[in-house]
């Protein structure tokens, strides 16, 4: 399985993000455990130096990771040539029970890796670094997923066994089905327009009263509304709004948008609904933060800036989403 | 105008400290200098004058003791921040002039301000504005390498004022030139002293520190600090 | 936030590149020759893949086969009719063939009884097909033809599995456009491959099962399975596997023997990057000195190492598309076209998709960028303070 060239590509590509991640950690440590703000040993001006190198290795670590989420989605979907059953990306990565796992960990991956640049970000503009430690200790939590989703994708490939029958999105994502997928897909699809637009009107509302107060207990609502809202998006993407894309009442599949036929629809929708509810939540995960002397001044415009980011992706993916309704003739009336 | 600008407290620096090549470049140095002085730090060649200027100019930062720039203490800044306020407060003139090979007079002008977000036409105003005044206008796209001696020096004074700087610093700045430059390069200092600059230049030139505008002179021996004349 | 900053330090980044054009010129070539070859294997082994997709459209939905100890063993012809009656069926055909090694060239052939459906939708013929009953004839790919320096009106010798020599007149060669599937492949009448193969009476290879409805095809596959317990029904996709499995695999190889080169690229990256010269790590004091910071550098090393990878990469995957689809990748064809020596020349249509793109991305910008990582970095840590001196 594994002299597929994709395949080649794509342990080679994560395989740098993760020697990059692994060693930004272990310099993490070192920085960490050695670290003293106030003083001007040449010691410490070693390792202040280093806070660069480590940066910098978590920012490529983040790019190439972009990448090597959207190849192993692709080389999910070419696979499901090879395997019976399989009609695209999801039947794929259905093959075996390392695939959605993989692919999981490697989202993770994603938003921990932009959540520390963030802080990093933030820390870099105090005088007095405060968040260094934190932000060490954080970075080793994420290197357990950078390893899982590793070897998970190596797992998934190594396992996977043409001759298996694997269920595909009609299956996995069929109504009359078990497991979340099925649920997910069987949602009925009124009552989640309902839920999705209406929590999405919610959190514009909440998010222009925290840009206008800048009151903590907006943020805060902020950003348990975007991370809620992540999870009932990729519910809605599943129950309908791919139904809309693809014209066909049953085809329920996550991945297929990203494809030429539905003219690459899937990247905007994705970027702008991942980059939405990231910045949502973090505008609100930093509050505590505020309470940091040298943080308080910075936070407040941090959080508009990242407010403002939010409610414009997230109203652009709502967007995106409107556009098949509106201007096809496919309805989902009955269904 | 007279509240002091740079006040250091016992400065001190070591190179290479705990290591069999420690050097104590600067030791226990404590002066004021106020908004609009033109000072001058004299002494041998070795005595800590660079080193001194390195501090002052936010290049380095102390072993020990402190330095406060308008009332912050600004010793134990980490050097992103040192680079932010040498950006928009010092202006810095080497003592070998440091421009970049290959680029225009006018590129290396601009330079010190292209990691900002200022808009590279705008930049060009004033990087022209400021070559006019010193009157390098004719040479604005001249590759640096070419120039004289005198002309790369007027190139070197020209990016240092290019963030408006408050103080101003130069290097043994008359080393490489004759009398006749020297003293046109005094008179441009002169001239931004007037202006109001604070202007600090290390030199044992006499035609420096002999100046009558030269309110300040920081006399140094082995790092520290041997006599201070205030006029 | 403004973006002006980062624009500033990327004009200077082309500045500075521009200068230095003939330093950086050695790298783009290797790097755009890098792209070039992977770039080919893959447009090459894509479009491949295509083809016989193209092809196998036209095939039977289902195929069912006789397994006997986990081997395809023959099948009972009569078996044919029972699986006509199967609702959603619309016909039943025995197939007859077989592969046939050729000790002469050293390549396998594949051998195919004439049939209906066969003849029915071949347009690429030149002469015509033996009849489905008809001995003594054969019509052969291009690629059989040259191998043996055989024409119509040749006669073509195999010796059967008895041992005994058969001579066939050819009366047909498949033209060379005729794709892929054919070049290697030899039709002769029904009787001709039994006797050739050797197969008893009332056998045949397989069943071709055509359906009325494709999405139907996975339930009649079940439903003869539950019938007849030792076949195995195959799905029309599951052929398309095979070739993608045949296909992914070999370009695979290749570009494991390639990660080779690959990484005496990322050596040489890694030189070229940190053997930074006295000039440009004086270049990089001097802007720390003036008032550039630690991460000002690492920005100006990204768009550096950016531009230089994706120009190169840029340039590479033109070279390449032209390579493959207006040259027919002249280069590579032979490797990947496999282990048959007589594959012909065929026109590949163009294609490139995202996935491509990726996977090149994920083979030669992602090494090439992270091996520059660390002497950025370390140039970028230059301190001012030494500047100052001179
Ligand atoms: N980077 C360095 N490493 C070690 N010693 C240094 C370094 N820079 C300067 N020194 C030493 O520090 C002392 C002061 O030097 P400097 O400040 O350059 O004096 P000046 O400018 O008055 O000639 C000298 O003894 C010099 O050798
Ligand atoms: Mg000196």
């Amino acid at each position: 399985m594994f002299m597929q060239p994709g395949i080649i590509a794509l342990l080679l590509g994560s395989g740098i993000t993760l020697v990059l991640l692994a060693y930004a950690s272990f310099l993490g440590v070192k920085i960490w455990r050695n670290w003293d703000i106030g003083s001007n040993s040449e010691a410490q001006l070693a390792l202040e130096r280093k806070t660069y190198l480590v940066s910098t290795l978590v920012k490529y670590g983040l790019l190439f990771e972009i990448i090597s989420v959207f190849l192993f989605i692709y080389t999910a979907d070419d696979l499901h040539n090879l395997l019976v059953g399989a009609m695209c990306a999801t039947g794929s990565l259905n093959a075996n029970s390392f695939g959605f796992p993989a692919l999981y960990a490697k989202i993770a991956v994603l938003f921990l890796a932009a959540g520390w640049i963030a802080l990093d970000s933030l820390d870099s503009k105090a005088e007095d670094y405060p968040l260094t430690k934190k932000k060490y200790k954080l970075l080793l939590l994420m290197i357990p997923f950078v390893i899982a989703g590793y070897v998970l994708q190596i797992k998934y490939f190594g396992g996977i066994d043409p001759n298996v029958i694997t269920s595909c999105c009609g299956v996995l994502f069929s109504e009359g089905g078990t497991g979340v997928g099925s649920s997910l897909a069987s949602l009925p699809v009124h009552p989640t327009e309902v839920v999705f637009y209406s929590l999405f009107m919610i959190i514009f509302f909440v998010g222009v009263i925290a840009l206008k107060s800048g009151r903590k207990l907006f943020m805060v609502l902020l950003a348990f509304l975007s991370a809620f809202f992540f999870f009932v998006s990729i519910a809605a993407i599943v129950s309908f709004i791919s139904l809309y894309f693809y014209q066909i009442p049953t085809h329920h599949c996550p991945f297929d948008i990203l494809q030429a036929g539905y003219y690459y629809a899937g990247y905007p929708l994705y970027v702008s609904l991942f980059a939405g509810s990231f910045f949502g939540t973090m505008a609100g995960v930093i509050q505590p933060l505020g309470r940091i002397k040298t943080l308080s001044a910075i936070i407040p415009a941090v959080q508009r800036r990242w407010t403002f980011i939010a409610l414009a992706a997230l109203t652009v993916f709502v967007l995106i989403t409107l556009i098949p309704i509106v201007f096809s003739p496919f309805t989902l009336e009955g269904y | 105008m007279n509240e002091t600008i740079i006040q250091t407290n016992e400065l001190t620096k070591y190179y290479n400290k705990g290591k069999a090549n420690e050097v104590l470049a600067v030791s226990g140095v404590s002066v004021g200098i106020r908004h609009g002085d033109f000072a001058v730090l004299k002494g041998p060649s070795g005595s800590g004058k660079t080193t001194m200027l390195s501090l002052l100019g936010c290049m380095t930062r102390p072993t020990s003791g402190s330095i406060t720039l308008e009332g912050r203490d600004i010793s134990h800044l980490p050097e992103r921040f040192l680079t932010d306020i040498r950006r928009t407060t010092y202006g810095f003139i080497f003592q070998q002039f440091h421009l970049i090979q290959g680029m225009s007079v006018l590129q290396n002008v601009m330079l010190p301000l292209y990691p900002t977000d200022v808009d590279l036409p705008k930049l060009k105003k004033k990087a022209e504005g400021l070559l006019e005044g010193i009157g390098m206008m004719k040479r604005r796209d001249f590759p640096v390498q070419g120039l004289s001696g005198g002309e790369q020096q007027r190139t070197a004074i020209a990016r240092a004022l290019i963030n408006d700087p408050e103080i101003v610093l130069a290097d043994e700045p008359t080393a490489h030139l004759d009398t006749a430059l020297s003293r046109d390069f005094m008179a441009i200092m002169k001239d931004l002293w007037e202006k109001g600059k604070t202007v600090i230049i290390a030199s044992h030139d006499p035609i420096v520190f002999e100046n009558e505008y030269a309110a300040l002179v920081v006399e140094m021996r082995d790092g520290a600090v041997r006599n201070v004349t205030r006029k | 936030m403004s973006l002006n900053s980062h624009m500033n330090v990327l004009d200077f980044t082309l500045l500075s590149l521009l200068r230095r054009k003939f330093k950086n010129f050695g790298i783009v070539l290797v790097f755009t020759l890098i792209v070039f070859i992977t770039g080919s294997i893959l447009f090459l082994s894509y479009s491949f893949k295509r083809e016989a997709l193209l092809i196998l459209k036209g095939s039977p939905e289902l195929i069912v086969q006789r397994m006997s100890a986990g081997r395809q063993e023959l099948i009972p012809v009569d078996r044919a009719k029972e699986i006509s009656a199967l609702p959603g069926v619309s016909g039943v055909e025995p197939r007859y063939w077989g592969y046939y090694y050729d000790l002469l060239v050293k390549a396998n052939y594949t051998i195919l009884a004439s049939s209906g459906s066969l003849s029915a939708g071949n347009r690429l013929l030149q002469g015509r097909l033996p009849g489905p009953e008809e001995k003594g004839v054969a019509a052969v790919g291009r690629g059989v033809a040259k191998a043996r320096f055989i024409d119509i009106g040749s006669t073509i010798s195999l010796v059967s599995s008895a041992g005994d020599a058969m001579d066939f007149d050819v009366v047909g060669i498949f033209e060379s456009d005729s794709e892929l599937l054919t070049a290697d492949l030899i039709v002769l009448g029904r009787p001709d491959v039994i006797r050739l193969f050797r197969m008893p009476p009332y056998m045949a290879t397989d069943l071709a099962v055509t359906v009325r409805n494709e999405t139907e095809a996975p339930v009649i596959a079940g439903k003869v399975r539950s019938r007849f317990p030792d076949t195995r029904p195959i799905l029309r996709k599951e052929i398309i596997r095979t070739y993608d499995a045949v296909f992914g695999w070999r370009s695979g190889l290749i570009l494991t023997l390639f990660a080779g080169a690959l990484v005496a690229f990322i050596i040489l990256a890694w030189d070229k990057a940190t053997g930074l010269s006295a000039e440009e790590k004086k270049e990089i004091g001097i802007l720390k000195a003036i008032g550039w910071e630690t991460s000002d550098i690492i920005e100006m090393k990204f768009w550096e190492g950016l531009v230089i990878s994706l120009s190169s990469f840029l340039l590479g995957i033109i070279l390449a598309y032209v390579h493959v689809y207006f040259f027919g990748a002249s280069v590579f064809a032979p490797a990947l076209k496999g282990w048959s020596v007589i594959y012909p020349d065929f026109r590949l249509a163009p294609f490139i998709d995202p996935y491509q793109i990726a996977m090149l991305m994920a083979l030669t910008v992602i090494p090439y960028i992270a091996s520059t990582i660390i002497p950025s970095w370390k140039a970028a840590i230059t301190d001012p303070d030494e500047v100052v001196r001179g």
